[in-house]
């Protein structure tokens, strides 16, 4: 025993000097990263301005320190945006931008904290579910109070879209468009051509039914035609945008509004209802003619680009920018980029002839106001230059560009609401590679605002689950997946229809109350 | 043993080895991989050209970033800005990781020691109260938090994800060294004091050695949940100057377009600090759990 | 320090706080209570997490029991076997959620292919879109990370079991099974206790693997009632809801913790040794 002892005290030892050795090093690197941490911490107060520019117009004196501004974005082409900041900086030195990012799935409830804190930024991205919420709680500030010339900017705007830029509170616009398009429909023309449709995209929706079980027919001898032609845009069940508009729009010729009435009624919850049509579409497609699969509920913007391009679907509804990902060529190969690189043609839907609208516009908070005048002057004028038109990153109304509207078409294949852009030759040229111009500018046109079917309301976005959960969404997924029945019979759609529109004036009573 | 049980213990060893090494295997592969080879079909098994293009990714972004912005978008390869800010968050998972083991050290052991030495009314009152803080669900706590930081101002700082994590780590540190200090006899204490020992030499000198394992063993436990933690850090942080690993990591994958070499790069990295923690400390870890040895 | 924001989340609960209708703010009892139950995905949610604890409680315990018995052997490798069993703690959950999440991919997955190349199916199966598949998925890459804890706890106790009396045991003839129960199980019952209820409390609270393998799954089937909660403090923004939630899963979990230490008639939790 006595020698165990002597060794365990050795080793006794031993290990007393490396857990000090070990204690020591973690003091020192504690103490290390405390003192990195401190180090890096950002500068408070303002930059200070270059030295190379000399004094601009709107300055009164002692205009030494930049007007700082906050700009709210989510995580979409964060480089790009963060690119276009500094040049705006570099044209206007008086003016310091700060780029917030919300996040993506956490962007209402970054923009949320933001205002119950009454911080937030002056200018963000925002959807219309979400510009709502705000404009309902008076925290946001119409750019029309102060600079009624934005109104001249409705002059060069589709009708369709108008509605997006102005307060329903106050009758006013507030802003300007981040970027707008639609849902087009889109279809592979060499698989309808291979299946011997013809190039044409169907007219109605009987004809999209019955060309998908032509191809779907043809398939089995021709391999490189899909088994499941119809491909849907479902949007999964985390962010993102959610189709079902699209298709019901499609189906019927009923004039909007398609789900509530002037009082915010629902009027969708009938058989034989658009939505009720819609969400029988896609089941019976999926369960009955077996042309199209219920993995397609799973899909997010990144998997249409790659089924889409695969050939996986001939047809679908998304938004019309992914075509420039799928009708592309590698630049580094020289190969196209897809397999089914340039078959792909957008179109009007079937059916009704109109797509769904798709827009997200910059929102002024409260917080633009709440200073100097000079300071809101410094927020309209990035947002002039971010949405509107500029001259070197000055505004300009009459003669400007719109820079940044035209950076995002032209760099990422984003559409646009300006009316005045398809006249401007260099953008139809960066297009005309990978969609038809005449198609989609015909297709934009007749865009049909889904956000306002008639009118938005705060409560909408938790009900259909825009950017996540919601009501909506899962019932008509688990319908769509087969769970009750493949297909579901009329009767449990028609009770889904009816608990949703329950819901819906839960959700309103309490909004209300 | 026997022959039959040999083999019995072989078999189950071999499972077991599979169950966890292949999920690590698959991410290492994938991280060699460029995106392209990432979504072929079928995958591949080992990386045909393997490259460190993605570690290089995490640990840069912001070069790469650059130098695609002259090319962006139309065909493009996609990687999210988020990605910018994983240097910076595995720093913030060292600093935070480290204070909190800090932390853990010195309050959880003079703590604990209070709670099983010093007999003061209602020492058992908060000894359990101070338990009952791991019972809490996170869930309940994160609103308040969130509310109350942010009236502090310190929502998004390193102060706060230290402090939030210090709030789970203690009550389990406090619990196992307050297992492990009612193993040792007051008497040795008691001789000590006798001798002539103040009670702080005492806690030093007599106590600490014999406690030995069990502090290793806490500071290992309190730097892993540390480490790994994602839910606290993911609430209460908007920007990189606070986030974390795991939060950085969890943002990726909630980007429209996941680069899964990239975000598998990463997975990467922050297993690295575990691995060897445990491998260099594994023998500590389970003598300081182990309560009531050898008495 | 933890009963502050408890208390404060209890009294939240008590308030009309939905950030979207800040006007709204007033007191109104127990009326987030009330409107939570009814809410169209409570007992989706309630059911799903039942689903995941029944199925993952029992399976850990039980594998990290059998683990740290075959890692407290003595064996050349012994060493190695304890290192491997404790890997995945050291894994965030989101970066094996993730890595889980890609096996099961529905066009890339390696699980397609594997099943694929061994005639199992003969397409590709969109795994996560189907409810019992994304539940396994999501408990599957849970279990993984969580079980080396339980069995670091087992691997202590093991090893805290004199030697003698299994030495004496076998001499009084006792089999293996016997000698199993009476020693190893009795001995290890405190340790036992505390897996189940740490284990409970961890399915109860689960959150990352959902986030990032399923965002809530199929038709809300994985979403459950921590992932509702986080839905109703950050998408809905209603933290009168998201409070009551969280207080009754609270007192859900008070409630469990009495239960096990009823059942398993351990008296007052035996805290020194």
């Amino acid at each position: 025993m006595s020698t165990k002892k002597s060794e365990t005290q050795q080793a006794d030892v031993s290990r007393r000097r490396f857990l000090k050795i070990g204690a020591g090093v973690v003091v020192v690197a504690a103490a290390g990263a405390a003192g990195y941490y401190y180090l890096t911490q950002p500068p408070s107060g303002p930059p200070t301005p270059t030295e190379t520019t000399s004094m601009t117009e709107a300055t009164t004196s002692a205009m030494l320190t930049p007007e700082q501004i906050e700009w709210g974005i989510w995580s979409w082409g964060v480089e790009l945006v963060q690119d276009n900041a500094r040049i705006f900086m570099e044209g206007n030195p008086d003016i310091n931008v700060k780029i917030d990012d919300y996040g993506l799935d956490t962007f209402g409830s970054g923009v949320a904290t933001a205002y119950a804190g009454g911080k937030p930024a002056d200018m963000h991205y925002s959807t219309p579910d979400i510009t709502i919420v705000y404009q309902a709680s008076k925290q946001t500030y119409d750019m029309e109070t102060n600079y009624p010339e934005i109104t001249k900017y409705n002059d060069d705007i589709y009708p369709g879209y108008r509605t997006g830029l102005v307060n329903p509170y106050t009758g006013k616009m507030y802003g300007l468009f981040y970027y707008s398009g639609g849902q087009t429909f889109a279809y592979n023309k060499r698989h309808y051509e291979a299946a011997g449709i013809g190039d044409q995209p169907p007219k109605t929706m009987d004809e999209l039914r019955a060309n998908a079980l032509k191809i779907k027919a043809k398939s089995a001898s021709d391999k490189t035609l899909p088994e499941f032609p119809i491909g849907y845009f479902a949007g999964s069940w985390g962010f993102t945008e959610c189709a079902v508009y699209t298709t019901m729009m499609t189906l019927t010729d009923q004039k909007p509004p398609y789900l509530f009435d002037e009082s915010l009624n629902p009027i969708f919850n009938y058989k034989g209802s658009p939505l009720f049509n819609a969400v029988k579409f896609l089941g019976d497609t999926i369960w009955i003619d077996k042309t199209s699969t219920p993995a397609v509920v799973q899909y997010e913007e990144a998997d249409t680009v790659k089924v889409m391009g695969s050939g996986k679907h001939s047809t679908i509804w998304f938004p019309d920018y992914e075509l420039a990902f799928i009708n592309a060529t590698d630049s580094k190969t020289g190969k196209p980029a897809t397999d089914e690189a340039y078959n792909l043609k957008v179109a009007v839907s079937p059916g009704s002839g109109v797509i769904s609208s798709i827009y997200r516009t910059y929102v002024p908070s409260h917080v633009a106001n709440d200073s100097t005048p000079s300071h809101r002057d410094a927020v309209w004028r990035l947002m002039q230059f971010t949405g509107g038109k500029t001259t070197n990153t000055k505004p300009d109304l009459a003669n400007g560009k719109y820079q940044v509207v035209k950076r995002l078409a032209m760099q990422a294949g984003l559409a646009f609401p300006y009316i005045s852009m398809w006249d401007d030759q260099e953008i139809l040229d960066s297009m005309k590679s990978w969609i038809d111009p005449t198609a989609r500018k015909d297709a934009l046109a007749k865009a049909y605002d889904f956000f306002n079917d008639p009118k938005m309301t705060t409560w909408w976005g938790d009900w259909f689950g825009y950017w996540a959960a919601g009501v909506v969404r899962p019932r008509f997924q688990s319908i769509w997946l087969g769970e009750h029945g493949k297909p579901a019979s009329d009767d449990y759609i028609a009770s889904v229809l009816d608990d949703i529109a329950a819901e819906w004036n839960k959700m309103k009573a309490a909004a209300g109350a | 043993m026997g022959r039959g049980e040999q083999i019995a213990l072989g078999v189950a060893v071999v499972l077991v080895a599979i169950w966890i090494l292949f999920p690590i295997y698959w991410m290492v592969n994938l991280s060699l991989q460029l995106e392209p080879q990432v979504t072929t079909v079928p995958p591949y098994y080992l990386p045909p050209t393997p490259t460190l293009r993605n570690f290089e990714f995490v640990l840069n972004a912001a070069q790469a970033i650059k130098e695609r912005l002259t090319y962006f978008g139309i065909g493009g390869e996609f990687l999210p800005a988020v990605a910018e800010q994983y240097p910076r968050a595995i720093v913030n998972s060292v600093v935070v990781s480290l204070c909190i083991v800090g932390i853990n050290l010195l309050a959880g052991t003079l703590a604990s020691y209070t709670f099983t030495r010093v007999r003061f009314w209602g020492h058992m009152k908060l000894f359990y109260a101070s338990i009952t803080g791991r019972l809490i669900p996170p869930i309940a706590v994160v609103v308040p938090y969130y509310i109350i930081l942010f009236g502090l101002g310190l929502l998004d700082t390193i102060p706060a994800v230290v402090m939030i994590h210090a709030y789970f780590t203690l009550p389990l540190t406090i619990w196992i060294l307050n297992t492990y200090l009612a193993t040792i006899p007051e008497d040795i204490e008691d001789a000590a004091r006798v001798d002539g020992y103040s009670r702080l030499e005492t806690l030093r000198k007599v106590v600490f050695p014999l406690i030995r394992p069990g502090i290793v063993a806490i500071g290992i436990i309190s730097f892993m949940m540390s480490w790994t933690e994602f839910f606290f850090a993911f609430m209460v942080t908007k920007t990189e100057a606070a986030r974390t690993l795991p939060v950085v990591i969890g943002f990726m994958a909630a980007q429209p377009v996941k680069p899964v070499g990239i975000i598998m790069a990463s997975g990467v990295l922050a297993m690295i600090p575990a691995l060897v923690v445990i491998a260099v400390f594994r023998r500590y870890l389970i003598r300081g759990l182990v309560a009531g040895a050898v008495r | 320090m933890g009963f502050y924001p408890l208390g404060y989340a209890a009294y939240a609960s008590l308030f009309r706080y939905n950030l979207k209708y800040p006007q709204q703010y007033k007191f109104i009892g127990g009326g987030n209570y009330v409107a939570v139950t009814e809410m169209y995905y409570f007992p989706g949610s309630v059911t799903s997490s039942v689903i995941f604890a029944v199925i993952a409680i029992p399976i850990i315990t039980f594998a990290s029991l059998g683990l740290a018995m075959l890692a407290a052997r003595k064996f050349r490798g012994a060493g190695f076997l304890q290192w491997l069993i404790l890997i995945p703690w050291g894994i965030p959950y989101v970066v094996a959620g993730l890595n889980f999440r890609w096996i099961f991919d529905s066009n890339f997955g390696l699980f397609n292919a594997v099943l694929l190349n061994l005639r199992v199916i003969d397409a590709y199966v969109p795994w996560l879109t189907l409810k019992w598949p994304a539940m396994l998925a999501v408990t599957l890459s849970f279990i993984w990370v969580t079980l080396p804890l339980p069995t670091l706890l087992f691997m202590a106790g093991i090893q805290s079991i004199p030697q003698e009396l299994y030495e004496a045991a076998s001499v009084d003839g006792a089999r293996a099974l016997a000698r199993f129960r009476a020693i190893t199980f009795t001995w290890l019952k405190p340790i036992f206790l505390i897996v189940i209820i740490l284990m409970t409390l961890s399915s109860i609270q689960v959150f990352d693997p959902i986030y990032v393998i399923t965002q809530g799954g199929p038709a809300d089937f994985t979403a459950m009632i921590t992932y509702y909660t986080f839905q109703e403090m950050f998408t809905f923004l209603d933290f009168g809801h998201a409070s009551a939630l969280a207080f009754m899963i609270f007192l859900v979990s008070i409630a469990l913790i009495f239960a096990y230490f009823y059942v398993l008639r351990m008296g007052r939790l035996r805290l020194r040794a």
